[in-house]
């Protein structure tokens, strides 16, 4: 029965095949597409003949040229960012027909196609939900940047991103439309490229365990989804909350992020090449308090004291410590070849990056060399298969900084507490001089020390897609795609047997090698159906997902290395860190239907089915329902305000869901080893067997306007998102041995605006601006807590803490005094923050683009300035401000979080790009080149701000739900300027 | 017709569709295969019938739990009782709020004290799944029973004493076997009482087991051979006795000291005999207190100068126990340099004692001079001059209660130094914390009751 099915299919196909061959009676087309207002000519844009199934694109110079069969037929030119057109063109057998277009960009995006299913589009001007969208040129089109979550700063609305290190390979706190967890699930969006599931873990290296800074939160390390190179990227979308991403069920209570790359078009083979060559320097140093013998006098007392006072007569104030460590300039490279092309029945589009970039601190950078093939095969009319293909390979060092423990093994905590008259130098014979007023030399660690992260890492996806069925006005698909991501990271962290720190040791040298492998493997079925009846189309679509995780973490350590050696077996004694395997394996029914009324009224209603082996019962399904209305007014009889081009109102309902991390739900008893014995203790954890997992539910509001053909546009959104059901650890008394129950015990409220306003004031060839102006806030609130109140994050309240209390937001500071009640003393989650875009183009040859980004009345924990003070070098430390007669340093008041909780509130100017477009007739013969065009541009190139560190956006540990603004002495956040040559062949 | 062939067309679509899911899914659609842990064996399958093997495991993982809190109880009770600085300079709550400067009082959660609160009960814990998976089993006989339950709740008592010693008059939880239904808060006095009633039990438990011990134990018991029913006998009473003192029960004590391993001899071996914590390399654990000499460090654990400045001259204890260091060590908040390290350790493995003939030693002077009856006053003395004798120290000559307890707290600072946090201890005994030396800071009675309890507390 099957075999007779899929022969009667060839032969179909193969008729189908043939007829397009054999047409004899052809003409052809040839034109010129160009901008409407501007008259630019267009790149790239698709000519389509629907009823042949045949097409091009238009070239560099923009135009293109198409064989017709004989007769009449309709054209339909698109490009994204433009306003499609169907052209009705005619031609007899051999004739030459000239049919130049002139395209309308598409100003308020309504052309634009966002995902609306896992197996459906939508045009946005039909959408419900508020979608935001980020297009390659504004990720990646400006300058370069580090990582894809980095690059989407200040780009979207709804979205809070925070950079979380200055280090080399970027590293960041996502979270889009406020908290969604309390840190049992993941705080950061699912990330989906191309159909894929990406692993978005950070894989620890051992760092905080040599430099003794605690957790593996410590480690420094950024995410994985910074392993994808932003140039491959041809469009973003962000679902921000439920409403949105309920399709994507029980992962996407953080949101989703869809990543779409660059595809090939038919028509020539097109070869660009980018060179990008740039330099990083620290953007702000604190300027360290200069030493005088009165503050010495003040520090030291006895034997100690003389001797500092000699040093520093001898020495003054030598060095500038903090320009010794952070004073490199890192060159930054960026080499980007791609070529895409092929024929109607088969496009391609390959590419190839090198991005190396060096770090403000010696011996730091980040290596990214990847290459990636898209292909997009028609078998026939009815069935496409489309590969996409992605090697990587990163490597990052990130050197030592942040936190530290005993050891030194942290160059900002360490120079705290070095006065500028002590040469901690090494000599000409690479000695390095202890240091007496730390644990380690700082030197030592920028020349000598290692950590480094080397991932190797695979991404692959299939897709298949049929036609089953089709008439004229219904048509059945089946969608089929296997995606998978597998990822190795090795890392080193090493301290030399020679090291200050490890001499002090009873076995000198230390060295942790991490091994991790992870796979994840994604499939999805999927069976849509689409009839018009009556006025109305409906979109019903099937599907079944399954995904599956595994990966194994191995962690080795050897301490007492043989001078220089780094491998284990060099080691006296020789350990397993850690070792932790994880599986997951997880199931989604999804069914929706989609209702359109003649683009007045479009309906959506939805619903997904999940289980997965995280939950405590791992073979029971939760549904996750959706349900939205869009009512396009503009498209209505009654409207007749003809200036305005759309005004839609919307509404969206969606729930999600949030899982209990890996390894809540068994209650084990963990090895330890005594004395040559094997024993078996009992966690300290124990389980809950009711545990349900987190739900997310969400309903937005909103209002999309555009008038005067798209010149001004305005999108706003009212949301509430709850989360209910949070997944918290219940914290018995302490003395019943157990110090937490992973339970459901609270519920969570997230409101928030997002507001956009677009505008184009000028188009023309001379002058085009196009602006966009964005303002969004979010308010969290706790709104049921079933155990007591507890405070989280940060180290202990006499530095400041994070309060999860009902009533309260969780991001909310506190710490002691506690007389008897916590005292308040701040909120890390922003008042609103506002980013302002532009593009502007001039003299028909530039291009510049700007981003401003503004942040208000966030507040962080700034312990730099803390440690600072303990040694003497905040820049403030001799003054005096309150004229009592003790300096400030010695004068901050009680040791309490007063002192150090501060007002982050920045704006920056996050990239500002110029290019110029060498005109064509100058190019013209110049080694076949097509177009040159130049550049420079730069990032974090200023910052206002009263914050009185390095940079107002800290996370000292990382990714995190709720502790995400704490500093301690972090890698110094830099400015980055780049020159740009690209050429297109 | 028509309808006919859509309907044929489509049969054959979701026919072809489900065979693709079936292809790539296997045959099970709509069924996970459970995970169960790939890391740990689980809590479950011991509580039920455990083997012989499991239950060793369980054994040597209360030994392991036993060890968790001698490395804070040193440092925190160490600081508070001045024989020690903590001159960990990456963080400047060790010094400032352990030594009560800038007007800092203890709060709840003070900074760095879970080992001496969380630990041990984590300790006890593990003694109740021991407990409870040795009542609930049939792989082992009644008298074998009776040797894994004494031997869990003799340990399960001793470290019922480490919270006790910090939380002190706030009393703490006894009943802690249900992690949402603790019993109620037990007063210093009716908390020695349940302990002491514990280590009667243990005691009868031990009385009733199988003359061969049917597990093993590190050399924390073996080297002094308490590795046996009688041996551990001997430490469950010595345990006692120490218990009872807290309790100032001193016929109890002298009671217990009777059948415990309390030997009147003079010499280092017979003061060293005692039960130990091991250490090892990894994967077992480092000694916590080790430092090399004159390491090159400002995170370290010092001598409190008040150790050096009221040592008598030619003690031997001090020449054992301190290092003079060829370079001082400094803290930003101590305006004083510390010249002496800990000199115990021989490497990163030694072990660390917490229950030595020293130390019964001098709990039988103070008890003899407590009960002052007979000869007691000069069997004290004695017992005092055989320490001193050890340690090269000259008889002192002792001749009523306050003298010999006088000499007895003096001779507990040197002799138990750093075991623990006795100093601290012994002066709220005998009222006498004002006697520390607080130079830099205040001295605490007292720490405050954990979040968690009062919590709970407030909660139900």
């Amino acid at each position: 029965m099957r075999k007779s099915y899929y022969s009667k299919l060839l032969a179909v196909f193969s008729v189908i095949f043939f007829s397009t061959q054999i047409a004899i009676a052809q003409y052809t087309v040839t034109g010129t597409v160009t901008e409407a207002s501007t008259g630019d000519v267009l790149v790239g844009v698709t000519i389509f003949d629907a009823e042949t199934n045949s097409g091009t694109s238009t070239g560099i110079d923009g135009e293109y040229s198409l064989e017709l069969p004989a007769g009449t037929t309709t054209l339909r030119f698109s490009s994204v960012g433009f306003v499609t057109k169907n052209i009705e063109v005619s031609g007899s057998n051999g004739e030459e027909v000239t049919l130049d277009v002139e395209l309308r960009t598409d100003l308020a995006n309504l052309e634009e196609i966002v995902v609306s299913g896992l197996a459906s589009n939508i045009k946005r001007s039909n959408l419900a939900n508020a979608v935001g969208t980020v297009s390659a040129e504004e990720l990646a089109g400006i300058s370069v940047t580090q990582s894809v979550d980095g690059a989407l700063s200040g780009k979207l609305s709804g979205v809070n991103i925070v950079s979380s290190s200055g280090a080399p390979g970027g590293g960041s706190n996502v979270q889009l439309r406020g908290i969604s967890t309390l840190g049992a699930g993941s705080s950061q969006p699912l990330y989906v490229i191309d159909g894929i599931y990406v692993d978005n873990s950070v894989i620890s290296t051992g760092r905080s365990s040599v430099s003794g800074a605690g957790g593996s939160s410590q480690d420094g390390v950024a995410s994985r989804v910074s392993d994808l190179n932003p140039e491959d990227i041809e469009s973003i979308e962000v679902l921000k909350g439920p409403s949105a991403a309920a399709i994507y069920g029980s992962r996407a209570n953080a949101g989703v992020i869809i990543i779409t790359t660059k595809r090939g078009q038919a028509g020539e083979t097109r070869v660009s090449i980018k060179q990008d060559v740039g330099f990083a320097k620290v953007r702000n140093l604190l300027g360290f308090d200069k030493w005088t013998e009165e503050k010495i006098n003040l520090l030291y007392s006895g034997n100690r004291l003389d001797t500092e006072l000699a040093l520093f007569r001898q020495n003054g104030n030598l060095l500038d410590y903090e320009e010794e460590m952070y004073g490199e300039t890192g060159l930054l490279t960026n080499t980007q070849i791609s070529a895409s092309g092929g024929n109607e029945r088969t496009q391609f589009y390959l590419s190839a990056g090198i991005q190396s970039e060096e770090g403000i601190i010696k011996r730091t950078g980040f290596d990214r060399n990847n290459i990636r093939l898209n292909i997009d095969h028609s078998i026939n009319n009815n069935i496409s298969i489309s590969s996409s293909s992605n090697y990587i390979r990163t490597d990052s060092d990130r050197g030592f900084t942040g936190n530290q423990n005993g050891t030194g093994g942290s160059i900002g905590y360490n120079i705290a507490y070095v006065p500028s008259y002590y040469d901690l130098r090494p000599d000409e014979n690479g000695n390095y001089p202890n240091n007496p007023y730390f644990a380690e030399n700082p030197y030592a660690i920028v020349d000598h020390a290692v950590n480094n992260q080397l991932v190797n890492r695979f991404l692959q996806n299939l897709n298949l897609e049929a036609q089953l069925y089709s008439d004229e006005n219904s048509f059945l698909t089946f969608n089929t795609q296997v995606g998978f991501d597998y990822l190795n990271a090795n890392s080193e962290v090493y301290f030399p047997e020679w090291f200050q720190s490890q001499q002090a040791s009873a076995t000198p040298g230390d060295v942790i090698h991490g091994k991790q492998d992870n796979f994840n493997l994604n499939l999805q079925a999927f069976l849509v159906h689409n009839i018009d009846l009556a006025g109305f189309n409906f979109n019903t679509q099937l599907g079944y997902t399954r995904i599956y995780e595994e990966s194994n973490r191995l962690l080795n350590r050897g301490r007492g290395l043989a001078p220089g050696q780094t491998n284990l077996n060099q080691a006296q004694v020789q350990s397993v860190f850690g070792q932790r395997f994880q599986e997951v394996s997880e199931i989604g029914l999804v069914a929706q239907e989609e209702i359109n009324w003649e683009d007045k009224l479009i309906g959506t209603v939805g619903v997904r089915f999940d289980k997965s082996t995280l939950n405590a019962n791992q073979n029971e399904f939760y549904a996750f329902p959706k349900a939205s209305l869009a009512a396009n007014l503009t498209n209505f009889d009654f409207w007749s305000i003809d200036q305005i081009d759309q005004f839609k109102l919307r509404t969206a309902y969606g729930e999600t869901g949030g899982k209990a991390s890996f390894g809540s739900t068994f209650e084990a008893l963990g090895g330890v080893n005594i004395g040559g014995n094997l024993g078996s203790v009992i966690s300290t954890r124990a389980i809950d067997p009711n545990l349900k997992p987190e739900t997310a539910s969400e309903i937005e509001f909103g209002a999309d306007i555009s008038a005067f053909e798209g010149k001004i546009g305005l999108e706003a959104t009212y949301y509430i998102k709850e989360v209910r059901d949070l997944i918290l650890d219940q914290s018995p008394p302490a003395s019943t041995g157990i110090s937490a129950i992973a339970t459901n015990a609270a519920d969570l409220e997230n409101k928030g605006w997002e507001l956009t306003l677009t505008s184009s004031p000028v188009r023309s060839s001379n002058l085009s601006w196009m602006t966009k102006l964005m303002y969004w806030k979010n308010d969290s609130e706790i709104t049921r807590l079933d155990i007591p109140s507890f405070e989280t994050g940060g180290f202990g309240l006499s530095l400041g803490q994070y309060l999860i209390r009902e009533g309260f937001s969780p991001t909310t500071i506190v710490g002691n005094p506690q007389d008897p009640g916590l005292t308040f003393y701040g909120n890390a989650q922003p008042d609103y923050q506002m980013s302002w875009y532009n593009e502007l183009n001039f003299m028909s040859n530039f291009d510049l683009s700007f981003l401003f980004q503004y942040s208000k009345g966030a507040d962080n924990i700034n312990l730099t300035s803390f440690l600072l003070d303990g040694g003497g070098n905040t820049p403030d430390w001799s003054d005096d401000d309150d004229g009592d007669g003790t300096p400030n340093g010695l004068d901050r008041g009680p040791f309490n979080p007063s002192r150090f909780v501060e007002d982050a509130t920045f704006l920056k100017l996050r990239e500002v790009g110029l290019y110029y477009t060498v005109p064509a007739d100058v190019v013209d013969g110049l080694l076949n080149v097509e177009r040159i065009r130049l550049g420079v541009s730069g990032s974090n190139l200023f910052v206002i701000t009263d914050y009185t560190s390095y940079d107002p956006e800290v996370s000292n540990f990382g990714a995190q739900p709720i502790a995400q603004s704490v500093e301690v002495t972090p890698y110094p956040n830099s400015r980055r300027v780049f020159f740009h040559i690209n050429l297109d062949f | 017709m028509i309808i006919m062939n859509k309907i044929k067309i489509y049969l054959h679509s979701t026919v072809f569709v489900l065979l693709s899911v079936f292809m790539v899914t296997g045959c099970n659609l709509t069924e996970v295969d459970e995970v169960v842990d790939p890391n740990n064996p689980s809590v479950a399958g011991v509580l039920q019938d455990a083997s012989r093997g499991e239950l060793q495991n369980m054994i040597t993982g209360l030994e392991s739990r036993h060890r968790g809190y001698v490395s804070n109880a040193t440092l925190l009770y160490g600081s508070f009782g001045r024989e020690v600085w903590a001159f960990f300079e990456s963080d400047p709550r060790f010094t400032i709020d352990w030594l009560g400067q800038e007007g800092i009082t203890p709060y709840p959660n003070f900074f760095a004290s879970g080992g001496v609160y969380n630990t041990p009960y984590q300790a006890i814990k593990q003694a109740n799944l021991l407990i409870g998976a040795t009542e609930n089993t049939s792989s082992i006989t009644e008298a074998e029973k009776s040797a894994i339950l004494g031997f869990a709740k003799t340990i399960k008592a001793f470290q019922y004493l480490i919270p006790l010693h910090g939380q002190y008059q706030n009393g703490i939880r006894f009943d802690v076997d249900e992690p949402l239904n603790p019993g109620p808060f037990l007063s210093y006095d009716d908390a020695l009482t349940e302990i002491l009633a514990l280590l009667d039990e243990a005691h009868s438990d031990l009385n009733n087991a199988s003359s061969t011990l049917p597990f093993s134990l590190t050399d924390g018991f073996g080297e002094y051979g308490f590795d046996s029913v009688d041996g551990l006998i001997e430490v469950n009473r010595a345990i006692k006795a120490r218990t009872s003192i807290y309790a100032e029960d001193w016929d109890g004590a002298l009671d217990a000291l009777n059948n415990s391993f309390m030997e009147l001899t003079a010499g280092e071996a017979s003061m060293n005999t005692g039960v130990y914590h091991v250490y090892g390399n990894p994967p077992d654990a480092f000694n916590p207190l080790y430092e090399p000499l004159d390491a090159n460090t400002n995170q370290i654990m010092v001598v409190h100068p008040s150790m050096i400045d009221d040592a008598e001259a030619g003690d031997q204890r001090v020449a054992n126990k301190f290092y003079e260091r060829a370079v001082p060590v400094s803290n930003a908040n101590v305006p004083e340099d510390a010249s002496y390290q800990d000199a115990r350790w021989a490497t990163n493995t030694s072990s660390i004692p917490y229950l030595r003939n020293e130390e019964l030693i001098l709990i039988y002077a103070e008890a003899l001079a407590q009960r002052n009856q007979g000869t007691d006053i000069a069997d004290a003395e004695a017992a005092v001059n055989l320490i001193r004798n050890t340690w090269g120290l000259p008889s002192v000559s002792l001749n009523n209660t306050q003298e010999v307890i006088d000499q007895v707290l003096f001779e507990r600072r040197y002799s138990l130094w750093a075991e623990g946090g006795h100093r601290w201890i012994d002066a709220r005994r005998y009222d006498r914390l004002d006697e520390i030396d607080a130079r830099y800071g205040t001295v605490f009675t007292q720490l405050e009751r954990p979040t968690s309890e009062t919590n709970f507390e407030n909660n139900n």
